[in-house]
């Protein structure tokens, strides 16, 4: 493929699949890298900036729950947001649709014989093909933010909402604009080519007619709008021409602009990692600076235009599950957070204008068309992005629900059930698993699973374990006698045989349960379940609801006989301590289930700090010689605040751990396994080896640890050396044991 | 509760890491018209407005010299590199100035010039952005149009950081540490 055979604007919808799999090619061979750079450093300045907002989650509470009750009043916020702008002689129009909206613009400019429209960034204005409009009535629209002129001159859409030309490296820029643009001026360096930007737009600047804008926020008691921007291209647009056309979709709207103080401080650390950005305008239009004229009109008054834009937004607010999608104050952490997003940008994991996880729920919201989310297959479910939301929007929940509603459209393919019916399917084949992993390995069985099922090539599909967990543990049982307990000294505690560890990964099991007995825990072992995870990854949200159902019920029972639980495989973990909440549909037994289900880690920290075990009786039986120690957390792990259990418990064993920094390792359950994700999900597997390269050289004797059964596994298929990757629970009993 | 001179201290370290040219100042006429002389050397006009917000006394001395200009066209106004304007307040935990829009040329110089000077009373100062919404505040910014100042005008979009785009590539701070003691 070569970048110039094919431009981004032929896949930007995604309501074909093959579009989706063509962008996916396109982002990794051309776009990759400068997203990859830019999005890490947006990430990594918003975690510093976060850092420093001592009650960020207090913040974000406020902040979601404003949200909440302007979703909730939005008919009568725009009832009262219009009465105040028109008090103030501006004029409101309520757009239905996109047409209404263009329409009526369009309409404005004309009757105010506007030749020259400067325009700032606005996703609204996109998403109603403003532009085209316009200039098919001979009116210049000129995008006057730098990343839009970028993508005026590219005709590309944006690959992502805060810095749409993010996937451009400067000398990509370069090259654009010496194809295009005919000057004497230098074009190379960044400082170059932002002067040619900033003198050519000065001009238009001065001799626009209307200047058109988004709006951050809006507040209905006030009627101010609050623009966030860092160059300064909003106050010259808000300011030069005396005719203001603003464009705001109508979740902008908050009852008071009493409430700008939480969201400025939120979005500026979210959206960019600044303390605030350069300009953090609020304005009360129309403004009183005096009308310069420099355009050479004779505007004798300024004059204000608000479309409020409807164009679907009142159906998501009807819909149980896209509503959420409204609280979103389009900030971009959830996309620069995202390991996926961070490979591929918003070219691939984006529709039309609306781009990132949480794209999809807009892609749809303002189409009406389930197709145009496709891209929601992107979202692997990983859910780095729900703790770094500033308004804790379940994002990929949404995503579930699309990916729901699209099988439901189209019905499930054999790949989703494949992976969907995990559990199931393990049942059976766990009978004859030397069989099944003989042909397994086979390529005429690869190639038919690539045909019919997906299947990526290249993936060695993970093995069945000749004995299950509970084979091992009852065989294990039956050799050792256990000393028993005194009742009233012992809390009685049960491992959770989960069906990953149970027909995968048993050894980590009975790893987990002599680690227990090592600080004179007797672990007790439940049944097998399937916890739903795996078909809720595939958005079969229904079956993992009954999955749930049985789940919790027997986990009920042992809660109420006294027992803890302890859940080793992290995914299944957050499945009952996070996505249950939703799937259960009851709170009181959710957090019965949340409260007494633990990770291993999390359960012996706990301990250690009640006093009721002690960590000397390991740290004096620990063979270690100083190994260098990686460990990478399970992205759903971290983002339910566990991330840090398992290095902070080999810490208090006097042992260094190195921690990940990437978000998420790829493979993410069935993700790095189909065909078509492969290639993303290699590319994080190779830039996770790199991290651990660059912490420690090509030392040998490096040792990796990996909480989750899918980490472990796409560790273990880029590492060069075949090094040995370890659940933390394995490693440690490895050093206590001697083995 | 941070004290005044926390908050100055804060401010003006927050300020600088914005990229920001602060000059603290002892606030009187003096030590003001010492600071602008400073920064605007070389320079042979500079836009002037005062709307009323910092103490006219202080400003005096702007009639003294014919490079100020209080009274100008919009050609001016346009075509003038330097621009000096009162802030109504500052922030410390961002190092934010807060400019008014008004109905003279202030909001307009803080845009348009190159060098934007803005002199700031020390006293003014709150911890943080959400103080500006805070009931106690409210005389001030709970109405009207105002833009939040943070640093120079800046971009990442051609590739490395680049200061200066739309809006002055400079900004210089005058803080005064307490004129009126
Ligand atoms: S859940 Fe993970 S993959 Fe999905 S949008 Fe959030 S960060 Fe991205
Ligand atoms: S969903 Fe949350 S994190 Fe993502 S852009 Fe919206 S507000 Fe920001």
């Amino acid at each position: 493929m070569n970048s110039k055979s094919i431009h981004p604007k032929e896949f930007a919808s995604k309501a074909n699949k093959d579009n989706l799999f063509k962008a996916i090619d396109y982002a990794l061979a051309f776009e990759s890298e400068s997203v990859r750079h830019n999005t890490q450093t947006f990430n990594n300045n918003r975690y510093r900036a976060i850092s420093q907002i001592e009650d960020y989650e207090e913040l974000k509470n406020r902040a979601r729950i404003i949200k909440e009750n302007s979703i909730r009043n939005l008919p009568f916020l725009v009832e009262k947001l219009t009465e105040t702008i028109e008090g103030r002689g501006g004029t409101v129009f309520y757009a239905k649709d996109k047409n209404e909206a263009v329409n009526f613009i369009k309409e404005i400019c004309l009757s105010n014989s506007v030749k020259l429209a400067v325009k700032s960034k606005s996703i609204t204005s996109e998403e109603i093909k403003l532009n085209e409009t316009l200039e098919k009535e001979n009116i210049e629209v000129v995008e006057t933010d730098l990343a839009e002129f970028i993508l005026q001159l590219s005709k590309e859409q944006p690959s992502h909402i805060v810095a749409p030309a993010i996937h451009r490296s400067r000398e990509s820029i370069s090259e654009l604009f010496k194809e295009n643009i005919k000057t004497e001026d230098p074009l190379e360096t960044g400082e170059e080519l932002t002067a040619f930007a900033s003198k050519t737009l000065r001009e238009k600047f001065l001799g626009a007619d209307v200047g058109i804008t988004g709006a951050n926020l809006i507040s209905a008691e006030e009627g101010t709008i609050l623009l966030v921007e860092s160059e300064g291209n909003i106050r010259l647009t808000t300011h030069l021409p005396a005719i203001h056309i603003a464009i705001a979709g109508i979740e902008k709207i908050i009852p008071t602009r009493k409430d700008f103080g939480v969201f400025i401080e939120l979005l500026a650390a979210s959206a960019t990692g600044q303390v605030l950005t350069s300009y953090t305008n609020i304005l009360e239009p129309p403004l009183k600076a005096p009308v310069l004229n420099l355009n050479k009109r004779s505007d004798k008054e300024r004059k204000f235009y608000l479309i409020l834009l409807d164009n679907g937004r009142m159906a998501m607010r009807n819909d149980p599950d896209l509503k959420e999608a409204l609280y979103c104050i389009r900030c971009s952490a959830c996309m620069n957070v995202c390991a996926n997003f961070q490979t591929v940008g918003g070219h691939a994991f984006g529709g039309e204008y609306y781009t990132g996880g949480i794209g999809a729920s807009w892609a749809v919201g303002t189409t009406g068309k389930l197709e145009e989310g496709r891209f929601a297959e992107l979202c692997t479910g990983c859910s780095r992005c729900v703790p770094n939301c500033p308004v804790r929007i379940d994002i990929p929940r949404l995503n579930t629900v699309i990916k729901n509603r699209l099988l439901e459209l189209e019905s499930p393919s054999l790949q989703k059930m494949f992976f969907g019916y995990f559990g199931a399917m393990a049942k059976i084949v766990s009978k004859f698993p030397s069989l099944v992993n003989y042909f397994m390995k086979l390529n005429p069985i690869k190639v038919v699973l690539k045909n019919l099922l997906g299947v990526e090539i290249e993936r060695e599909i993970p093995e069945f374990a000749e004995h299950t967990f509970v084979e091992l543990y009852k065989k294990r049982n039956s050799q050792k006698h256990h000393q028993g307990k005194s009742e009233k000294e012992k809390q009685k505690v049960i491992v959770f045989a989960d069906v990953f560890i149970n027909y995968n990964n048993p050894t980590v099991g009975i790893n987990a349960v002599e680690l227990l007995e090592n600080f004179g825990i007797h672990a007790e072992l439940s049944d097998v379940y399937d916890d739903g995870r795996a078909a809720l990854s595939q958005g079969m949200i229904q079956y993992a609801e009954k999955k749930a159902a049985q789940t919790t019920s027997y986990l009920k029972n042992l809660i109420d006989e006294g027992y803890d639980v302890i859940v080793i495989e992290p995914s299944v973990l957050t499945m009952l301590r996070n996505d249950y909440k939703k799937l259960l549909k009851d709170d009181k037994l959710y957090d019965v289930i949340k409260e007494k289900c633990y990770d291993l880690f999390e359960y012996l920290n706990m301990k250690i700090e009640k006093g009721d075990i002690n960590i000397d009786l390991i740290k004096k039986n620990i063979r270690f010689t100083g190994e260098k120690i990686f460990y990478h957390g399970h992205c759903q792990l971290k983002s339910i605040g566990l991330g840090n259990e398992a290095p902070e418990f080999y810490r208090k064993l006097g042992i260094n751990v190195e921690v990940s920094t990437q978000e998420c390792c790829g493979m993410a359950g069935s993700f790095g396994y189909k065909k078509h994700y492969y290639k993303i999900s290699k590319s994080l597997g190779l830039s996770l080896w790199e991290q651990i390269k660059n912490k420690f050289g090509s030392k040998e004797g490096i040792v990796i640890l990996a909480s989750g059964i899918s980490c472990r596994e796409q560790l273990k298929s880029f590492s060069e050396k075949k090094e040995k990757v370890y659940h933390p629970v394995e490693y440690l009993n490895r050093l206590i044991s001697g083995k | 509760m941070k004290t005044k001179e926390e908050l100055l201290k804060e401010f003006i370290k927050n300020a600088e890491a914005a990229c920001a040219n602060v000059i603290p100042v002892a606030g009187d006429v003096y030590s003001i018209k010492f600071a602008v002389q400073e920064i605007t050397e070389g320079e042979n006009e500079i836009l002037v407005s005062n709307s009323g917000i910092i103490e006219q006394s202080l400003f005096e001395w702007i009639s003294d010299d014919k490079k100020y200009l209080k009274y100008f066209d919009k050609e001016k106004l346009k075509n003038t590199r330097t621009g000096i304007t009162p802030a109504v307040c500052g922030i410390a935990s961002s190092g934010s100035v807060v400019i008014p829009i008004l109905d003279d040329f202030t909001s307009y110089i803080s845009m348009l010039v190159r060098n934007h000077i803005v002199i700031l009373d020390g006293k003014n100062i709150v911890n943080r952005p959400r103080e500006l919404f805070d009931e106690e505040n409210e005389n001030i910014f709970l109405n009207g149009s105002y833009s939040i100042i943070t640093g120079p005008s800046a971009t990442a979009d051609m590739g490395p950081l680049v200061r200066g785009v739309h809006g002055p590539g400079k900004l210089h701070i005058i803080v005064t540490e307490g004129y009126d003691e």
